[in-house]
């Protein structure tokens, strides 16, 4: 990392709030259909939870599959298309099978001013794969993300939805470590 | 008067001053005034303007920026100028976005010539495109059903499509995927379109992206002639224009009666036309000789006919001849025939359909017009299946009324397209008790019955007629004031009734054929052996007729028992009169002309009578004239006062009071099966190859007796009912009552029966 | 105010625990709150001078009083789908002190009459959801929330409602779209949220920092509030400084401050060896300021006179290595990826501006596409649904008329000059073996 990039890191780091310990995950014991319903008896009309209720699909599916979008359907009583319509509007759903790890990286103008792409680059050069796409044994995708809302803190990059700021690229190398010696 | 004044705005558009009622948004002003404001998203049918595609911008006086038009509301004094540089700059500019990426393939596109992108671009557009990266590409037209192509490439995403079937039909099924300019109108994962009403797309696509499959390449718009007339499907007549080329029919369009159909149609209306060219259409007189059926000319036919009708009454006396009519005739053929029996035949019994009898009739006093929906407090809806497939059309105008915050009942055993509207109230009642559920639910006092007394309410029953059920109508009405919309199952069963052949029931003439009384059958149209209660029966009295003729478009289950069959022509190749669900007479105009060797039904039943002595007026608008002063329910109507979107009457006078209804307590047994007839059901959607996916395949089991059986959707169950099997897909319902088991059938049905689950391997031997 | 300057976030660490919140003094407005009328406590509000910190600015007591009084249901909708790139001031909020934005919710509500409230989170704030989900815990177990709050007879009922990645959704009206379980695509207005907003009712959108700072309100009372600030900007304001400075990060300053104090006082200046070629003053929607412009003051108006827009508040400094091009190509690419696809002009035309600026970018645009750019922009601007459209020409059509020259030379030269320099090169240039 060039000096000067160092440098604004470092002065991120300062102001940087303290992040919290992540809570455990969600309660995932009941039926997925259940747990629909519990999001749609939170909202004054029933379909005000099909945003909600992909994402108990996509948790417990890994993915958005047809079997996922026909799920999310009958629990809320509409139907695949309009779920899939819905999905696809947005970005965190995944349309297609996804690695084990998902690693997303910024590259909106504040993390790219502070060298992004390099991190881009080196994830992409450790992966052997181009953003966008999965490594053959289906452990890591690597995308890229518009801003994060993390961008004083930049590079900015998520590991399973988990924000990981500032990453330089010298951070690739031993996350990567870590998350290759995880089972999983 | 204040009141007026505060109901009105005035404002001026162009120059123009216009005042037009509060709530009109500026492009309905205009369009008021006969002005002209480009538009593509806008689509009065599809409710409120959502200011989507931007064709409408517009200068406002004292706005800043331009403004579109079908989302801002006339006010007073506003001053809207929609050809400043200004607006025409913003109008330009929104054309050149909308044709980046669009094809440009005008001369092979259906739309070419009756398109409004290509109409607005040579107006408004820019002169040339600027664009010198390459076009967005899709994948070449896809089919989104037997009956749809998709042409991405030439969508200009105006998202009408989506908005109809998201809003309009609730069908959810055409949808758009993605986002921004990724975004494409879709089904699920190439899952054909069904939706009884997906046709009406391709008539709101404003380019040529969603067009109809039968209608590809066949005619340009300079070939061919728009024949305004109604369609005859079933009886809510809706007002339809055939699109003619050499003597055919090759597309059906909307013709937008604002109280019949507000511009929609169902696929049934606008594609069964296919069948008037089937192979299998009957083209020949057909005679049952010595070496079966022998084709014989027209006018042999007609002697031979007159003669054994006459041959009949000589023998067995006058009223010995029974004319069964399957609906779908015309006002001035039921009277032909009605007269025929009374003034040659010596009387003699009419029946229409085989719900036949008094029933609608009776329920006159009491009859909502299609459109009191519109303004219903309440809507109840009673009966054991899906008011879909009985009256389409009735289902948009009830969602809509729904939209606007009309209360919706349901009583039934459930799981109708209807209980899921928002805010609609569900009464739980077993197959073939609906009525007495009924009945009892407005003799109460609880929220079915304050409905039903409250402001405009509209009852409905979806189901077979039968002379309990009308009783139970006819009283709910009188006493809670509410308005019945009748729902008859063909096209012109109140006019036929009303012309006066046909309020026998089925059963009293099957009775009287039994016994020998009657020797002579007649079925028009009809197919008691095999759409009627008791075919079998049926069967046998044909048999033993003396005489039978059947008059029919395609050759069925009772041609094998007559004597005689006679080619029939079909509702678009004839013209005269129908009258609706609501009792509106509406013209038929014949847009096709029927195939050689087939004879218009009405001339040649008046062939027949100047065989048996009876001189019937020459042609349709006579006898209509002719029926206008016989048969009071015509009275005082003529053939030109009808006009293209046909007036309703006046309501009828409420009379006394009906007798009080009888209904015989039901046993409800465990399991009941449930027989309905469907929607793309008859001899014309069988012969309309392309619309057969829209049947709804699947036997609809409840949730809790799925389970029992071990169970899911799309596994194999069979049910048993008085005698028959039937195997199919099951169709789990979770909204359905338990025990009950429903399924498309060509006879309705309610009884005891049984459903068990089909092992896979016992499929497999 | 402190002698720090700083209302919103006057305190060093986390208060995310309530106990610590409480010991500060939180939750005592709610308290002084349900004691007044609610019509007072909107009053209250709009004396404060308080203006709307999501991006348009408009004055929030003047929102809330547009309601039609009495009608029920209404809603409130906090929007914390933060997206605007630059932007990340309301994460830092409700990372840091997220009962000031709970407590500024119940008050809003009360003065509304609301139903429920809704909060809208972006769904890529995850631990921001997790810290938001314990404090409404918390906040419901001391009896803040839920029925009764407080024995004063009002009900609160506060859903936390993830968002799934649309940047769109943080428009107001696509945010109720969203909410309502649709593609998130914006409305057409009039009607108004206030008047037919989340399921047709009645509904106020606000943003987080608008919300938080709603408690110190009460407790100052408006005229306290007001008198920090300028005349027609009052208040503090959170700004969220990154790109090439010193220390990044977020600072609460008085509306009084200038861009100077905010990018050489408080971030420290350009790093070692830089100079500054220009400045996102509000989101990377707004038009870029010139270092010449440093001495801007910060508030609505100040920003607006300098030819850009106070927008979100987020302020992002370029460095002299910086390719324009390739800044605008980034910043078009967003936008083009964000459009909803609703209409015309935002759909076509950020994707044929797009195309056009990565000719420019790459070399192969012929000569005249940099009016045609232009050109391309003036025909989105001001036709759009929803400001979306704007937020991609406006800014695009700054950096071409400041930085003509380089986009004139990335046609002639057939290429990026400073792909050798440019940070961002990296991503649109195989650096080591340049060009890709
Ligand atoms: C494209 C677009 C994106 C926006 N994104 C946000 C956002 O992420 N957060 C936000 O608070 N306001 C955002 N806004 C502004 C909102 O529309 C709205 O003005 C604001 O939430 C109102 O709250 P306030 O009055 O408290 O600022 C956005 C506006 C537009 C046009
Ligand atoms: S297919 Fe036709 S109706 Fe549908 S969005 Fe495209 S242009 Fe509009
Ligand atoms: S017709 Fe007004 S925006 Fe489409």
């Amino acid at each position: 990392m060039d000096p000067a990039t160092a440098e604004t890191l470092a002065g991120a780091v300062e102001t940087r709030p303290q992040m919290p310990a992540p809570l455990p995950p969600d309660e995932r014991s009941a039926p997925l259909r259940d747990r629909i319903l519990a999001a749609v008896a939170l909202y004054p009309e029933p379909r005000s939870a099909l945003i909600p209720a992909l994402r108990l699909a996509q948790e417990e599916y890994g993915w958005l599959s047809t079997e996922a979008f026909e799920q999310v359907a009958d629990a809320t009583g509409f139907t695949p298309a309009l779920c899939k319509s819905v999905a696809s509007f947005y970005d965190m759903y995944r349309l297609h099978p996804a690695g084990a790890h998902e690693i997303c990286v910024c590259t909106n103008i504040s993390c790219a001013l502070v060298g992004a792409g390099e991190t881009l680059r080196e994830f992409s050069r450790e992966l052997g794969i181009e953003p966008g796409s999965t490594t053959a044994d289906g452990r890591f995708t690597l995308r890229t993300v518009e801003c994060y809302g993390g961008c004083g803190w930049g590079p900015v990059v998520s590991v399973d939805e988990r924000y990981h700021e500032p990453f330089g690229p010298d951070r690739v190398r031993p996350l990567l470590d870590e998350l290759r010696g995880q089972p999983g | 008067m204040a009141t007026v004044e505060t109901n009105t705005v005035t404002l001026t558009i162009n120059g123009r001053e216009i005042t037009v009622p509060k709530g009109f948004s500026v492009v309905e002003a205009a369009a008021e005034a006969g002005l002209e404001i480009p538009v593509f998203c806008y689509e009065p049918r599809l409710g409120a303007g959502i200011g989507a595609c931007r064709m409408c911008l517009c200068e406002i006086e004292g706005i800043p920026k331009l403004q579109t038009a079908c989302t801002t509301p006339a006010a007073d004094g506003m001053v809207v100028d929609s050809h400043s540089a200004r607006a025409r700059e913003g109008q330009d500019a929104v054309l050149e976005f909308l044709l980046l990426n669009h094809p440009l393939d005008c001369p092979v596109c259906d739309k070419g010539g009756e398109c409004p992108l290509q109409d607005l671009t040579f107006r408004y557009g820019p002169g040339v495109t600027r664009m010198t990266l390459p076009k967005r590409t899709h994948d070449k037209p896809i089919p989104v059903s037997p009956l749809i192509t998709l042409d991405r490439e030439r969508c200009i995403l105006c998202w009408r499509c989506t908005r109809f079937s998201e809003e309009v039909s609730g069908d959810m099924q055409l949808v758009a995927e993605h986002r921004g300019a990724n975004s494409i109108i879709t089904t699920f994962e190439g899952r054909p379109y069904t939706n009884e009403f997906s046709g009406n797309v391709t008539e709101l696509c404003p380019v040529g992206a969603l067009t109809s499959s039968p209608y590809r390449f066949l005619a340009r718009p300079w070939e061919i002639q728009n024949i305004p007339t109604v369609c005859g499907a079933c009886a809510i007549g809706c007002n339809t224009s055939a699109t003619i080329r050499e003597d055919r029919v090759t597309r059906v369009l909307s013709r937008n009666h604002p109280e019949v159909d507000e511009g929609w149609l169902c696929d049934k209306g606008r594609y069964a036309f296919g069948h008037l060219r089937s192979p299998e259409r009957v083209t020949r007189n057909l005679i049952r000789g010595g070496r079966g059926l022998e084709a014989v000319s027209t006018t042999d036919v007609l002697d031979h006919v007159a003669d054994r009708l006459r041959a009949t009454v000589e023998r067995f006396g006058p009223g010995s001849v029974a004319v069964l009519a399957s609906g779908e005739q015309t006002n001035e053929e039921a009277h032909a025939w009605a007269r025929l029996l009374d003034e040659a035949l010596g009387g003699g019994v009419g029946v229409c359909g085989p719900e036949g009898g008094s029933w609608w009739s009776d329920l006159e006093p009491y009859a909502a017009s299609i459109s009191d929906l519109a303004g219903a407090g309440t809507i109840v809806v009673a009966g054991d299946a899906d008011l879909g497939h009985r009256a389409p059309v009735l289902e948009l105008w009830i969602r809509k009324a729904v939209g606007n915050g009309a209360g919706v009942f349901t009583v039934g055993p459930g799981a109708t397209r209807l209980d899921t509207l928002r805010g609609a109230t569900h009464v739980s009642a077993a197959p073939g008790t609906a009525h007495t559920a009924l009945l009892e639910a407005a003799g109460g006092d609880g929220a079915p019955a304050d409905a039903l007394r409250g402001e405009n309410a509209v009852l409905i029953w979806s189901g077979p007629m039968r002379s309990e059920v009308a009783s139970v109508l006819a009283h709910v009405a009188h006493t809670s004031g509410c308005r019945v919309l009748r729902t008859p199952r063909a096209a012109n069963e109140i006019g036929i009734a009303a012309a006066g052949l046909g309020t026998a029931s089925p059963e009293a003439a099957l009775e009287l054929a039994e016994s020998g009384t009657i020797k002579a059958l007649v079925l028009l149209g009809a197919d008691p052996v095999g759409d009627w209660h008791a075919g079998e029966r049926w069967r046998n009295a044909l048999a033993r007729c003396f005489f039978a003729l059947q008059v029919t478009g395609f050759q069925n289950d009772s041609s094998g028992w007559v004597t005689t069959i006679v080619p029939e022509s079909q509702i678009l190749e004839k013209d005269g009169t129908l009258v609706n669900l609501e009792g509106r007479v509406q013209r038929l105009r014949a847009a096709a002309k029927a195939p050689a060797g087939v004879s218009d039904g009405y001339a040649w039943a008046a062939e027949l009578g100047s065989r048996l002595g009876v001189e019937l007026p020459h042609d349709p608008p006579a006898a209509f004239a002719d029926l206008a002063e016989r048969r009071p329910a015509f009275a005082g109507l003529s053939w030109s006062g009808i006009g293209e979107r046909a007036p309703l009457g006046e309501r009828a006078p409420v009379g006394d009071a009906p007798a009080a209804p009888q209904v015989a307590p039901a046993a409800v047994p465990q399991t009941v099966v449930v027989g309905y007839r469907e929607l793309m059901s008859g001899a014309a959607v069988d012969h309309t190859e392309a619309l057969h996916f829209q049947r709804r395949r699947g036997i609809e089991i409840a949730y809790a007796d799925a389970e029992a059986l071990g169970v899911a959707t799309g596994d194999r169950i069979q049910v048993t009912h008085d005698g028959h099997a039937v195997t199919g897909p099951a169709l789990v319902q979770r909204g359905l009552r338990p025990g009950v088991v429903r399924l498309a059938a060509r006879v309705p049905h309610v009884g005891p029966g049984a459903v068990a689950a089909v092992p896979a391997e016992a499929e497999d031997a | 105010m402190s002698e720090t300057g700083r209302i919103l976030l006057d305190f060093d660490g986390d208060r995310r625990n309530i106990h610590a919140y409480e010991q500060a003094g939180g939750y005592a407005s709610l308290r002084s709150a349900l004691g007044m009328e609610a019509a007072d406590v909107v009053a209250t509000v709009d004396t404060s001078g308080l203006r709307g910190r999501g991006g348009a600015g408009f004055p929030t007591g003047r929102k809330a009083s547009f309601l039609p009084k009495g009608r029920t249901p209404a809603y409130l909708c906090v929007n914390a789908d933060e997206s605007e790139p630059g932007t990340f001031k309301d994460r830092e909020i409700m990372l840091r002190n997220p009962h000031a934005l709970i407590e500024g919710i119940l008050i809003m509500s009360y003065a509304m009459s609301a139903t429920s409230a809704f909060i809208y989170i972006r769904g890529e704030y995850r631990t921001e959801f997790e810290v938001l989900k314990r404090a409404l815990e918390e906040a419901h177990s001391r009896g803040y929330v839920g029925r009764n709050v407080l024995g004063s007879g009002y009900d609160a009922t506060i859903v936390l409602h993830r968002g799934a990645g649309a940047y769109i959704c943080g428009e107001e009206t696509a945010l109720l779209t969203s909410l309502e379980g649709e593609r998130g695509q914006p409305r057409s207005k009039p009607p108004f949220p206030a008047i037919a907003g989340l399921y047709a009712a009645p509904t106020l959108v606000n943003n987080v920092e608008t919300l938080a700072s709603v408690p110190f309100i009460v407790k100052m009372g408006g005229e306290a509030y007001a008198a920090v600030g300028t005349e027609r900007s009052k208040g503090t304001r959170v700004f969220s400084l990154s790109g090439n400075v010193k220390r990044p990060g977020n600072y609460e300053l008085p509306l009084t401050a200038t861009l100077r104090d905010l990018i050489e006082g408080h971030g420290g200046g350009m790093p070692e060896g830089r100079t500054m070629k220009a400045i996102i003053p509000g989101g990377s929607s707004t038009p870029l300021l010139m270092p010449d412009q440093l001495d801007t003051g910060l508030d609505y108006e100040s920003i607006a006179a300098a030819g850009s827009m106070a927008g979100s508040g987020a302020v992002v400094v370029i460095d002299d290595r910086t390719c324009m091009v390739q800044l605008a190509l980034r910043v078009a690419e967003f936008y083009r990826h964000e459009s909803c696809g609703k209409c015309t002009p935002c759909r076509e035309g950020t994707k044929w501006g797009t195309d056009v600026v990565r000719r420019i970018e790459d070399g192969s645009a012929r000569q005249g596409e940099v009016d045609l750019l232009l050109n391309v922009c003036d025909r989105i601007l001001g036709k759009n649904l929803c400001p979306l459209g704007d937020a991609f020409a406006m800014p695009i059509a700054s950096y071409v008329t400041h930085f003509r020259e380089e986009f004139q030379r990335h046609i002639d030269e057939g290429g990026c000059p400073f792909v050798e320099q440019s940070p961002i090169a990296s991503l649109y240039h195989d650096v080591s073996g340049v060009p890709a």
